[in-house]
Order: structure tokens, then C-alpha cells, then sequence
């Protein structure tokens, strides 16, 4: 009889028990999960951990990279800082992340505003994007080192097409007139685009208005995109 | 052993209240097989105490052995993705009621029938 009274202690206990933990737990709401739904959580809970992973690693190296740092800081050795900020100082330079000056050329382009021949194609003259095109190539064919279309860098990655009545360079749309800056032998340059088979005679030949000026300080501002390799990585060994 | 209930009941509660367990919404299901499982025992145990049959051990083995049918019927319709704990929330269920209409029947039969027959020897 005492043991029969303790067992109903007992699991009344466990019933009122798990009643209030359940009731508390769940709030009143229902709480039916689907299986998939379940599935679905684990595979974003287990990438975010793999980020989150990933990115204690990064911050971990990071964090060591700064103490090289710090200690290279506190030497009184300054040649391999002063070669970092040298070797940082020139990748900015070539990849677009600061302003940049020096001689070179500016090429002024500009739709035609000469009457038509009767049935003419008004196409002829306008610019289109092939004709910045060429120029760009004909500009770096002739050693170009930075190169800039209305204010917007040209860069590895550029994309240079046609929509519409405006032309598209990095996501941003520029419309006529359109003025290439171009760095670099400025003579050259010049030359090869305004010589007897020059790309920019073709396009006076046509009617496009077409000017070249040699400048003797020339400023090209830096890339204004953003820019993110997400596919490129380092390659681990050199093939 | 009403008494007992009673006392284990309001026990549970307020240790239900003061203890403050969390623990992960996937269990929740697992915890109500065993909720389900103890309900059922403990009004079939009623059930046998007024029948005058009770026995502590089957009452024990048979909840002990519920709970762990029904928390693995509901961990295996997790795996398979088929709500198998139906299976024991129905049975579950169904003998509730069956529990309850019997108990009910033994009560009246002992307290108003048995009256009745008083009065009418009387």
C-alpha cells in the first residue's frame, strides 16, 4: 500500500511536471515542425558554423599578421615596414584603388552634328561602344597606363557595352560627349590615334567629332566600384 | 491514495514552476509521449486500484515501457519522416477514455448504486 501511494506520487509528479515544462516551453504556441524544415535549419545552422569557423580562422591569422606588424613597429629596423608601405603603396597604384596623375592624353569624342546624305544611316555618326572600344585597345597598344572614361576607371575586369543611347562602363551609365584619359607616352599615343591609319581619323572621316590634347599633368580618379572576387583564389603551387 | 495524486500533482507543478528546465523544442515531443504515457498509467492504475487488482510492479514496468514505445515511435517517425507517435498518441488517447468510462462505472457502482440498493432494502 505505501510503495502503491509512492508510485502515484511519483508519476503524478513527473505529470504535473512535465505538463508546466512543456506548457512553459512552448508558450501556448503550437510547435509543429516538419521534418524538412527541421533538415533545412541543420544545413543553415551547419554552414553559418562553417562561416563562423572560417571566419575565427581569418580573424586568428589576421591577429597574428598584426603582431608581426606590431613587432616590425616596435624595431627600430624600419626597412621591411618601409617595403610593405612601398609594395602596398604600388599595388594601389596598378589596381585602381587611388588617384593617380601624370602626362598623357585626353581623347575628346563626341556624336557628329553634320547633315546626313539622303537615306544615310544616322548611326555612323554616333558613337557607339565598339568605338571607345578601339581606342581603349589602340591606347593601350600604344603603352597606356591607366586609362579612364568620363571620370570611370578602366580596369582588368571592365565591362564596356552598348544600351541604348548611353554606354554602360562598370554598372554605370555615361552618355555622350565622352572623354578618355589616358596616362602614358602621350606622344605615342596621340600618334597612333590621329595617324594616316589612325582610328581617329577614320571616325573624323565619318563625321564624329574627334579631338586629341596632349596634357603635361593629367589626373585619373580611382576605381569607384566595389570589387569582389568570390570564384579566384591563389593558386597553391606554381604550375 | 487520492490524496497522493493530489499531493504529487500540485508537487510536479511547483516544482515544474520553481525548477525552470529549458531544454531544445525538438525534444518537445518526446517529453509529451512521456506526459501521455504517464496520464495513461497512472488512470490505468486507478482503474485496476478500484477494480482491486492493482499490482506495483505491472503498473511501474508498464509505464516505463510506454514511455520508451512512444518516445521511440516518435524518434523513428522522425527519421522516416511519417508521424508514426499518431500511433501512440491515438492509442494513448483512446484508452483515456476507455480508462475513464470504467473507473466512472466502478464509482457509480460503488457509491450511488450501492445507495440505491440501500434505500431499497430499506
Amino acid at each position: 500500500m505505501k510503495l502503491r501511494a509512492l508510485a502515484f506520487f511519483v508519476i503524478c509528479l513527473l505529470i504535473g511536471f512535465s505538463i508546466i515544462m512543456q506548457a512553459r516551453a512552448t508558450n501556448g504556441q503550437q510547435l509543429y515542425v516538419s521534418a524538412k524544415a527541421i533538415t533545412d535549419y541543420e544545413t543553415t545552422i551547419l554552414s553559418e558554423t562553417e562561416d563562423m569557423e572560417r571566419i575565427g580562422q581569418l580573424i586568428t591569422e589576421t591577429g597574428k599578421k598584426l603582431q608581426e606588424y606590431e613587432a616590425l613597429v616596435d624595431s627600430e629596423d624600419n626597412e621591411l615596414q618601409d617595403k610593405l608601405l612601398e609594395e602596398m603603396n604600388y599595388y594601389k597604384l596598378i589596381s585602381g584603388n587611388t588617384a593617380v596623375q601624370g602626362e598623357g592624353v585626353v581623347v575628346f569624342i563626341d556624336d557628329g552634328t553634320r547633315d546626313l546624305y539622303e537615306g544615310e544611316d544616322p548611326n555612323s555618326v554616333l558613337v557607339h561602344d565598339m568605338d571607345i572600344l578601339t581606342i581603349i585597345n589602340e591606347l593601350n597598344r600604344s603603352g597606356a597606363e591607366v586609362l579612364a572614361v568620363n571620370g570611370q576607371r578602366i580596369l582588368n575586369d571592365t565591362s564596356i557595352s552598348c544600351s541604348g543611347y548611353t554606354i554602360r562602363i562598370n554598372e554605370q551609365f555615361f552618355a555622350r560627349p565622352f572623354e578618355i584619359r589616358a596616362i602614358g607616352d602621350s606622344r605615342r599615343m596621340a600618334a597612333s590615334l590621329i595617324g594616316p591609319e589612325g582610328y581617329g581619323t577614320l571616325l573624323q572621316d565619318y563625321g564624329v567629332i574627334f579631338k586629341v590634347t596632349i596634357k603635361d599633368d593629367l589626373f585619373i580618379p580611382k576605381y569607384s566600384e566595389s570589387q569582389s572576387y568570390r570564384y579566384m583564389t591563389k593558386a597553391k603551387e606554381e604550375v | 491514495m487520492l490524496i497522493a495524486m493530489i499531493l504529487g500533482l500540485i508537487g510536479g507543478i511547483v516544482l515544474g514552476f520553481t525548477l525552470n528546465i529549458s531544454y531544445p523544442t525538438e525534444y518537445s515531443f518526446y517529453i509529451t509521449m512521456g506526459l501521455l504515457a504517464a496520464i495513461d498509467s497512472i488512470l490505468g492504475a486507478a482503474r485496476s486500484h478500484l477494480e482491486e487488482k492493482y499490482n506495483n510492479l505491472i503498473f511501474v514496468t508498464g509505464f516505463i515501457t510506454n514511455a520508451i514505445l512512444a518516445g521511440l515511435l516518435a524518434y523513428l517517425g522522425d527519421r522516416l519522416g511519417v508521424p508514426l507517435y499518431y500511433a501512440a498518441i491515438l492509442v494513448f488517447g483512446g484508452r483515456l477514455f476507455q480508462n475513464l468510462a470504467v473507473i466512472r462505472r466502478l464509482l457509480i457502482d460503488k457509491y450511488i448504486i450501492k445507495k440505491d440498493s440501500n434505500i431499497n432494502k430499506k
